[in-house]
């Protein structure tokens, strides 16, 4: 358990979710939603840290092409109009599709320039993420621009009470955020390669329900418990695991919230990765989707993670 | 079409940026590194030639170096590279050592190595195992191809292991490209300095694709050369790495009239332009004798094609010289045979192997060497055997090696010496069958030699013979 004054770094941090039920008072899901609304159209400006974060993804993603690592771009709709995909942090490449083959026998110079590219995009996600996740919180907490009655009750612009934190995360918090995205990144890697390594797939006869169901019982309920660790660090102060099991009595208190916002999240960066589908020129194409999904996706997870945090937070 | 070169090409240049850029940053060698050894695709070499020139192989009979049976045959023609044998057969993927025998055999439950061409072998800049290259039908498949990272089974299509999907119009990393019309069997990938030259019956196109990634290098529409109100169907294809030159065999039809017409086309293997084409007459296409243009009618070495097709005034076999640079015709021969089983080259002859019909033995193998420059005979046998079934695409085309060619048969496999036509001697091993007797065990694949091994597919056994 942590208290505002326990944070590592010295910084304000906010509580852990009480155990009792939620009351019909707590923000929900619309209540987030208007709050996520209201909070960009008060401040505009939150678009810009992801904004610059399109440019690095989008300037990756046609590098990627170019490179002769072997990738796919896929731009909505190309797997389907009702394709789920699940994020934990945005992703700056949204377009790039890569197989278990991609990591089988790479020789160790490419592993690691694979491995530092990745680095380098989770760096760059860490710092967008982390920045928009702190605005956003800094806004919320202090502004009566939350519509939701139980929102701005409870978390209004109480600074006596240490609930709002500061503008720029400290470097602490940015840097066990950035361990954790690098840890998503590095378990997705092994992941590939153990997929790969093993030939795990579909077994004779296979209806592909298997993968389906594993989806749907393994990855969507880890990604749910997972899906505020981000702000649970940057806001909350606490280090990876303690964030992520914040993070997961947050998802278990509210699971159809959480499973929703993380739907949302991830159909809406596919989505706009498809606003330029069909130009003139594939890397163009790839370039503007990627900009597009990451500058307007990007902010509103980062956004909508930090309305639910502190919100939820104040709830408890 | 030059637009289309000239797109292609820039797309080449941004992607050999790119490859520089990374892999040349990195100093980064193709591997496994190509060696004399190797029998990476089908042919052999990107000519096609099966010629085995540091080959050592005995002229007094062979021995068994392993064995491996299976039970079920349906084998491909086998792989060889980096001394590891690739060999897929009905219900799995023989992943071997070369010298031993010894390795993992993966088996199949679903569509992988199923219905396909035969596979070829590719070195490759960032992977140190290269890429195992599948053709299925129009769709080919790059694979991690370690020697020991195969799993015991291979589920699907191998999904696991892929790198990539090619079809002549589009690469994909993730997605499979949907499968259509069969490709020919001489279509088979070419593996040419890290480039792979392939094929693409659908779409009608030649195209060069990289091997780490499978992306275009340039591809070339083959539907224009074809005559007005002709449809364009790639038969077979080879490279001539002398003067870079791919020249695909096409048969252009006519849908109305039922008329076919055959057409070689050369074109730059560096950049996919149009060097030259030739026509020949018309023929009805129920004249055409379909054993011959899908199989192995398709070779070129050292600047000089050789192609093999039906007179259409006379009804016989007629081998046709060609130059490579310019499609130039030079000699012809034509054969009384009543099929086409297969050809091979090596620094002086030409050697092919056909069927002819005797009173007594209806398809008899009818053997002959001719001379390169002028096409003359040099020697001519009668081998009282036949390919198991001489109308499959893989009916036995020869090997040379060593002082031999290696011709496959119902009776096993025949040795015969390559400046005499000698017979030195025959590889025969029975099998028992289910009534309690036993048969012969029919050579079921080309010969591939590396080094003093030959392997061989044969019914329900794969042989390492020394």
């Amino acid at each position: 358990m942590s208290t505002p004054n326990d944070s590592n770094d010295g910084t304000p941090t906010g509580t852990e979710p009480s155990q009792q039920p939620a009351d019909d008072a707590s923000v929900g899901l619309i209540g987030l939603i208007r709050i996520t609304i209201a909070v960009l159209r008060a401040r505009p400006s939150l678009l810009v840290p992801f904004a610059l974060a399109g440019v690095v993804g989008a300037t990756s993603a046609v590098a990627r092409i170019e490179s002769p690592y072997p990738v796919d771009m896929v731009a909505f709709p190309a797997n389907g109009v009702v394709h789920l995909s699940v994020a934990l942090v945005p992703a700056l490449e949204p377009m790039v599709e890569v197989n278990s083959g991609l990591v089988l026998g790479l020789k160790p110079a490419f592993l690691a320039v694979l491995i530092g590219w990745q680095v380098g995009l989770a760096l760059a996600v860490t710092v967008a993420f982390a920045g928009v996740v702190r605005a956003a919180a800094r806004l919320i907490s202090k502004t009566h621009a939350i519509s939701s009655p139980s929102a701005t009750s409870e978390v209004g612009a109480d600074e006596s009470k240490g609930l709002i934190p500061s503008l720029v995360p400290s470097p602490v918090r940015l840097g066990w955020l950035f361990a954790y995205v690098l840890g998503i990144q590095i378990v997705l890697l092994a992941g590939l390669f153990v997929v790969g390594a093993f030939g795990i797939g579909p077994g004779p006869g296979s209806t592909g329900l298997g993968p389906l169901f594993g989806w749907l019982f393994v990855v969507v309920p880890i990604a749910s418990g997972l899906f505020l660790t981000p702000a649970a660090i940057v806001i909350g102060g606490k280090r990876p695991i303690e964030a992520a099991i914040e993070s997961a009595a947050y998802a278990v208190r509210r699971p159809l919230s959480v499973v929703a916002l993380l739907l949302a999240t991830g159909y809406l960066g596919t989505v706009l990765t498809g606003v330029f589908h069909g130009g003139p020129s594939p890397r163009i194409g790839v370039a503007l989707g990627t900009f597009t999904s990451v500058a307007v996706g990007g902010t509103l997870h980062a956004i909508v993670v930090a309305a639910a945090y502190v919100c939820w937070s104040a709830d408890s | 079409m030059k637009n289309s070169v000239e797109n292609v090409s820039r797309r080449a240049v941004l992607a050999g940026a790119g490859s520089l850029l990374v892999a040349g940053c990195l100093g980064a060698e193709r591997t496994p590194g190509t060696s004399d050894l190797d029998w990476r695709m089908y042919g052999r070499d990107p000519g096609r030639t099966r010629f085995v020139p540091n080959a050592s192989l005995p002229r007094d009979g062979v021995d068994i170096a392993w064995e491996r049976s299976v039970s079920a045959s349906g084998w491909y023609p086998p792989v060889v590279a980096n001394e590891t044998v690739y060999c897929q057969y009905s219900n799995g993927l023989f992943v071997l050592d070369a010298a031993t025998g010894e390795g993992t055999r993966a088996s199949t439950y679903g569509p992988f190595g199923r219905d396909i061409l035969p596979m070829a072998f590719a070195s490759t800049e960032l992977y140190r195992d290269g890429v195992l290259v599948v053709p299925y039908d129009t769709v080919i498949g790059g694979y991690a191809a370690g020697r020991d990272g195969w799993p015991d089974s291979v589920s699907g299509i191998g999904q696991e292991r892929a790198r990539w999907w090619l079809d002549g119009d589009s690469t994909s990393t993730s997605r499979l490209p949907p499968r259509a019309s069969a490709g020919e069997w001489l279509g088979s990938p070419l593996v040419v300095d890290g480039t792979l030259v392939s094929l693409h019956p659908r779409s009608a196109t030649l195209s060069a694709s990289d091997s780490d990634d499978g992306s275009n290098r340039w591809r070339f529409d083959l539907e224009t050369v074809a005559a007005d109100g002709y449809v364009a169907s790639p038969v077979g294809h080879v490279v001539d790495t002398t003067t870079g030159t791919a020249v695909v065999k096409l048969r252009t039809r006519r849908e109305e009239a039922a008329v076919v017409v055959p057409l070689l086309v050369g074109i730059s293997s560096e950049n996919g332009s149009l060097e030259w084409q030739t026509t020949t007459d018309e023929v009805s296409s129920g004249d055409t004798n379909p054993g011959v243009e899908p199989a192995d009618s398709l070779t070129t070495r050292d600047g000089t094609v050789y192609t093999i097709d039906w007179n259409t005034s006379t009804r016989a076999l007629r081998l046709c010289e060609l130059d490579a640079a310019t499609g130039e015709l030079g000699w012809t021969k034509s054969l009384d045979r009543t099929e086409h089983i297969g050809v091979a080259v090596d620094e002086a002859r030409l050697y092919h192997v056909g069927l002819i019909d005797r009173e007594e033995v209806p398809e008899t193998f009818r053997i002959v060497a001719l001379d390169r420059d002028s096409g003359s005979r040099r020697w001519a046998v009668t081998i009282d055997d036949a390919p198991l079934d001489p109308r499959l695409p893989y009916g036995a085309p020869p090997t040379v090696a060593d002082e031999h060619l290696l011709v496959p048969g119902k009776r096993g496999l025949h040795a015969l010496d390559r400046g005499t036509g000698e017979i030195l001697w025959t590889f025969t091993e029975m099998v028992p069958t289910s009534g309690g007797g036993s048969v012969e065990r029919s050579g079921m694949t080309p010969a591939v030699v590396t080094d003093d091994r030959i392997v061989i597919g044969t019914t329900l056994a794969l042989y390492g013979l020394e």
